[in-house]
């Protein structure tokens, strides 16, 4: 079992084999060996680590991505589908959602971070730019003279 | 938190997914920040000028040319790894020439133009471009009437990992190839020998066999393209001189080149050691199985079914085929029915596309004897009148019975426990359940194999939707 300690201070013991999905952790625990020392994790909350983990449990069995794989993956466009599992696990708020994103770019938990990412791109597919501002709470930082220009100077993308 | 906080190499990652222009574009006005990051890096790394409405096609492509021809031009263009145009261009526009826009994408790697032809009918330097590009690794070009004078300048092209040669549209019909400085298409091939993965070619032509397999050894049987993986011709069974498959000989043609013990041992050949993905004559399927291929997916083109069919189940087995599309006429093997399961015991997804049955009690003894025994996920069965297609068989066609889809589906799923997605489809009635594009997924590779298609926008979304989901 492993000792992973939140930023808010909070121990979660876990099996090996859930924790090492994350390679920062597998190469943490390689570093020390056999030990007891808790793992701390400065950048990831309770609630974050706790679906994370949750995340990291349904998957343990599953093979890790390969480097060629993820060679290859860099390669090329990525598609966004995702699992049926994965999209019911991802379907949390979006502050909630941008926490894993975020922790399983730090944790190095590859197949999360393209969930995350892949719900992210999922959102923004087919919404105007003032769908996605309201969407993400943004505040358009353009003049409208500005918007203008680059939509009329990218205009071949619009679909008109 | 904002997305727009969200760290670079984030960004980057969701970016990387397959998002098209117009939401790349509407994310990129969010803010400052993000049109930085995105539109000369992610917006220009993929130009897509191909719009089902056609009227609109062409002035998307002029205002491409418009926005090449800016001051900010140089990262754009620089940034520009795929394009793709299925676009009429008219060089009186008054913008940049389509030939300087080429000239400036020095980095593009992917190419698809359709029409070429036409093309390079306005701008004569299209074929000089292409030959200059020194990334360019995917080609895809389609033609309308003669192709030999585009393709003659072409030949020497070389590293070339996926080659497309197709007609911009079904009503084209054949293509002569008479290129009077040899044969272009084949050069094509053999230039690009040690690098091509894939080969598409849908226009009926004649291929020099010999030519083909220039270097092949009997020490090594090292043939054509030692690392294709995928091998898609369009292929009339009935004319055998026009199958581009028979570079990959039958069993019969390896017999004088290949050590019969080869066979025999069940040893691979390199000549098949990568090749996954096929669409082919039974014929070629079956040669290529007898020597070691170890084909996942396999369209069959023959229409109808060599007499030999179910003897070949018997005989051969496609231990790692997860995927098959095949035209069965069951009058041609009625009494000598060899279940699929003999010949591919792990198919998880099959198309069986049934011309006609003297009854529905003798289509759904057909359909058990087949498919009894297999792991299926997915069936597709298409069962249509012959008639239908104008095709002459040559048989004494009966008029097809009334089927209901009722009695298919409680039949396949007693018979097929594992069964997931069902689509029946009959003359005048379908039916779909759980019928997802995930279909592509069965078979490992065959899921990336769907998957780039889709991102490299070859698969549109209509043909995509038409046979995947």
């Amino acid at each position: 079992m492993v000792n992973l300690v939140t930023s808010d201070n909070e121990s979660f013991t876990v099996e090996k084999a859930v924790a090492s999905r994350s390679v920062l952790i597998k190469n943490m625990l390689e570093d020390v060996g056999e030990s007891d020392q808790p793992i701390p994790l400065p950048n990831v909350t309770a609630s974050v680590l706790k679906k994370v983990l949750e995340y990291c449990d349904h998957h343990k069995n599953e093979p890790m991505p390969t480097s060629e794989d993820l060679a290859a993956e860099d390669t090329r466009k990525r598609t966004t589908d995702i699992g049926e599992w994965d999209q019911k696990f991802i379907q949390v708020d979006q502050e909630m959602l941008f926490e894993i994103i975020l922790a399983a770019n730090y944790l190095d938990i590859k197949p999360l971070l393209d969930v995350g990412c892949k719900t992210v791109a999922n959102m923004i597919k087919g919404k105007t730019p003032e769908e996605i501002r309201k969407l993400f709470n943004i505040v358009n930082d353009f003049t409208p003279e500005e918007e203008a220009q680059i939509k009329k100077e990218n205009e071949w993308a619009e679909d008109r | 938190m904002l997305i727009t906080s969200l760290p670079d190499d984030v960004l980057h990652t969701i970016l990387s997914m397959h998002i098209d222009a117009q939401s790349l574009l509407s994310f990129a006005l969010l803010s400052r920040r993000m049109c930085r990051i995105i539109i000369p890096t992610y917006l220009y790394a993929r130009i897509r000028i191909k719009d089902p409405r056609d009227l609109v096609a062409s002035s998307r492509l002029e205002a491409f040319l418009r926005c090449i021809s800016t001051a900010d031009a140089p990262a754009r263009t620089a940034s520009i790894r795929t394009i793709e145009i299925t676009a009429e261009y008219d060089p009186s526009w008054g913008v940049i020439r389509i030939g300087d826009a080429f000239e400036k994408m020095h980095n593009l790697r992917r190419v698809c133009i359709c029409p070429f032809n036409r093309l390079v009918f306005v701008e004569p330097r299209m074929p000089h471009l292409l030959m200059s590009l020194g990334h360019l690794h995917h080609l895809c070009l389609k033609f309308e009437g003669k192709l030999w004078h585009c393709l003659d300048l072409l030949q020497d092209l070389v590293s070339l990992q996926y080659l497309e040669i197709g007609r911009a549209s079904p009503r084209c019909g054949y293509i002569p190839l008479n290129a009077p400085r040899g044969p272009a298409l084949e050069n094509m091939l053999i230039n690009s020998r040690e690098t091509l993965r894939e080969i598409h070619v849908f226009v009926y032509i004649a291929l020099d066999f010999d030519l083909l397999t220039w270097s092949y050894s009997a020490d090594s049987g090292a043939f054509v393209w030692p690392h294709l993986h995928t091998l898609s011709v369009a292929v009339r069974p009935s004319s055998p001189d026009l199958d581009l498959a028979r570079a990959f000989p039958s069993l019969q043609q390896l017999g004088p080149i290949i050590p019969l013990e080869w066979v025999e041992q069940g040893r691979i050949s390199p000549l098949v050691a990568h090749l996954e993905f096929l669409r082919a004559t039974w014929d070629t399927a079956i040669g290529m199985l007898a020597v070691g291929a170890k084909l996942r997916r396999l369209r069959v083109l023959d229409d109808p079914l060599p007499m030999g069919f179910s003897d070949d189940l018997k005989k051969h087995s496609a231990p790692c085929l997860r995927s098959l599309h095949i035209c069965y006429i069951s009058s041609l093997t009625r009494g000598s029915l060899a279940p699929f399961a003999e010949f591919a015991p792990h198919l998880t997804f099959i198309h069986i596309e049934f011309f006609w049955e003297r009854s529905e009690d003798d289509f759904l003894e057909t359909l058990t004897t087949l498919v009894m025994g297999l792991p299926l996920k997915y069936i597709w069965l298409t069962v249509t009148h012959r008639g239908d297609l104008g095709i002459s068989s040559g048989h004494d066609v009966p008029w097809m019975p009334v089927m209901s889809w009722e009695r298919i589906v409680s039949l396949v799923d007693s018979l097929i426990p594992s069964l997931q997605g069902v689509r029946i489809d009959l003359l005048d009635d379908s039916y779909c359940r759980h019928w997802r594009k995930v279909v592509g997924e069965q078979g490992g590779p065959a899921h990336r194999f769907i998957e780039q298609l889709e991102a490299d926008g070859l698969l549109d979304k209509k043909h995509y939707e038409m046979n995947f989901e």
